[in-house]
């Protein structure tokens, strides 16, 4: 009843038609829109894989201005020992590019690994870095000297903040911070001081877990406009608003009073060009805050 | 007819595709297109239809299709607009898609340019070179020995 032969050939056709009509044509697009609408969407590993593509494309991956940097090559190292030699290339491959572009402004980095190893100096003397997400379970050590000029927001989620001086001079490294978000726990005795001029927005979360001997933060951060500080770790939710000199009494309701009144308090005593709050975590947790103002 | 203040307020525009075919829309409609603003800004005679000289009549349509959607701000929600955005994307073949990047690019539609853009970032993800060449019809033309020494020089990137 059919004819099988036909029909193969009625249906090659179209097929040959449509091998016709898909052209390469995302090989024709100008680089610019490969390179900023396309590859900036992608984590770094795939982009760096189309250099295998064709000479169009062997390197245009070396364009990307946003790293977004996959860890699993290293997670596997620890499952797969044979694979191990991967990750001191992915390291140089990290080094490399850091200190060869100039152009990186947008920086994004998860690592998990068993063995913790140390970041890439090179990450904190990246002078065109604007925005740094750190998501790591390695040590947060900074280099003796470092300069993030256009840094403007800064993540950092670490299992523990150092014990030395890092988070202060890392801070005090962005003149031009101006958000930022911590998240991990605070040694229970070290105090960590955070200084900022440019500073306007900081979250805190899990910030206090370890809070058994009384933690301190020390915040001088005259242009602050926004405090959140989340703690989950004892399933005690405490969200803080700051708007510090810009507070008006209408925000009374959304931030409570005494955010209000410590605004006042600071203009009865003189403090017009910015003031100092101290948030002491007393003996028993957070739900002993006491805020002082300076 | 719709009776809703947006739509009784617009005034009506007519563009023009680059195969001449002519479409009426609400001028609040065209204007998600910052260069079609800009035309009209300039433009003394809103009548006259306004010519979108490199974009065909079947592209025009897809895209006053989006603008339509995306005009009307008020009757979906986030969400359901992200889904009828997926949907949209999904019913496109490549050579649409590559049509559509180019007018959206063209026309300065920031939200069509990154739907299209992240949709097709979306077939390069997670896939090999291989598979990339043969969904974009890309030729490989490295040598066997090239390709090897390509892939030496980051071999990560290449591991699953």
């Amino acid at each position: 009843m059919f004819d099988l032969k036909a029909m193969l050939r009625c249906r090659k056709r179209p097929k040959r038609d449509e091998n016709n009509a898909v052209k390469d044509r995302i090989s024709n697009l100008p680089d610019h829109v490969l390179l900023d609408n396309i590859l900036s969407y992608l984590p770094t590993k795939d982009v760096v894989a189309t250099s295998l593509l064709s000479r169009r494309w062997r390197r245009l991956f070396t364009g990307v201005t946003r790293l977004d940097c996959d860890d699993s090559p290293i997670s596997h190292c620890a499952e797969h020992p044979h694979l191990t030699e991967l990750f001191p290339t992915f390291k140089m491959f990290v080094d490399n590019m850091l200190q060869a572009s100039e152009g990186v402004k947008k920086l994004d980095i998860h690592i998990r690994v068993r063995e913790p190893d140390k970041l890439p100096s090179a990450i904190f003397n990246c002078r065109t870095l604007e925005v740094l997400k750190l998501d790591v379970n390695l040590d947060l050590e900074v280099p003796s000297t470092l300069c993030l000029p256009n840094l403007k927001e800064l993540h950092i989620s670490v299992v523990c903040f150092p014990i030395d001086d890092s988070l202060t001079r890392l801070v005090s490294s962005c003149p031009s911070l101006e958000y930022m978000t911590l998240c991990g726990s605070l040694s229970p005795v070290i105090p960590i001081s955070i200084s900022s001029h440019s500073l306007r927005t900081l979250k805190l979360n899990t910030f206090f877990c370890s809070s058994i001997l009384g933690s301190k933060l020390v915040l001088d951060v005259p242009n602050l406009e926004y405090l959140c500080s989340i703690e989950r770790a004892k399933a005690f939710l405490l969200v803080k608003r700051f708007f510090g000199l810009n507070a008006e009494e209408r925000h009374c309701e959304i931030h409570g009073r005494l955010l209000y009144t410590a605004k006042l308090v600071a203009k009865q005593e003189g403090l017009n060009d910015g003031f100092r709050i101290v948030i002491n975590d007393g003996p028993k947790g957070s739900d002993q805050s006491v805020y002082h103002i300076h | 007819m719709a009776s809703t203040s947006t739509s009784t307020l617009s005034r009506k525009l007519i563009l023009k595709s680059s195969d001449g075919e002519k479409f009426e829309v609400d001028e609040n409609v065209a204007m998600q297109s910052q260069t079609i603003k800009h035309m009209i800004e300039d433009l003394d005679d809103i009548n006259s239809p306004i010519p979108v000289s490199i974009v065909t009549g079947t592209i025009l349509s897809k895209v006053i299709e989006y603008c339509k959607k995306h005009a009307t701000e008020d009757s979906d929600s986030d969400e359901q607009l992200k889904q009828w955005d997926k949907e949209y994307a999904n019913n496109m073949d490549l050579n649409t898609l590559y049509y559509l990047l180019l007018a959206a690019n063209y026309m300065e539609i920031k939200g069509l340019l990154e739907l299209i853009t992240q949709c097709v970032a979306d077939m390069i993800k997670g896939k090999s070179p291989e598979e990339i060449r043969a969904h974009f019809n890309i030729k490989n033309d490295f040598t066997p020995q090239e390709e090897a020494n390509i892939r030496n020089e980051n071999p990560w990137a290449f591991e699953n």
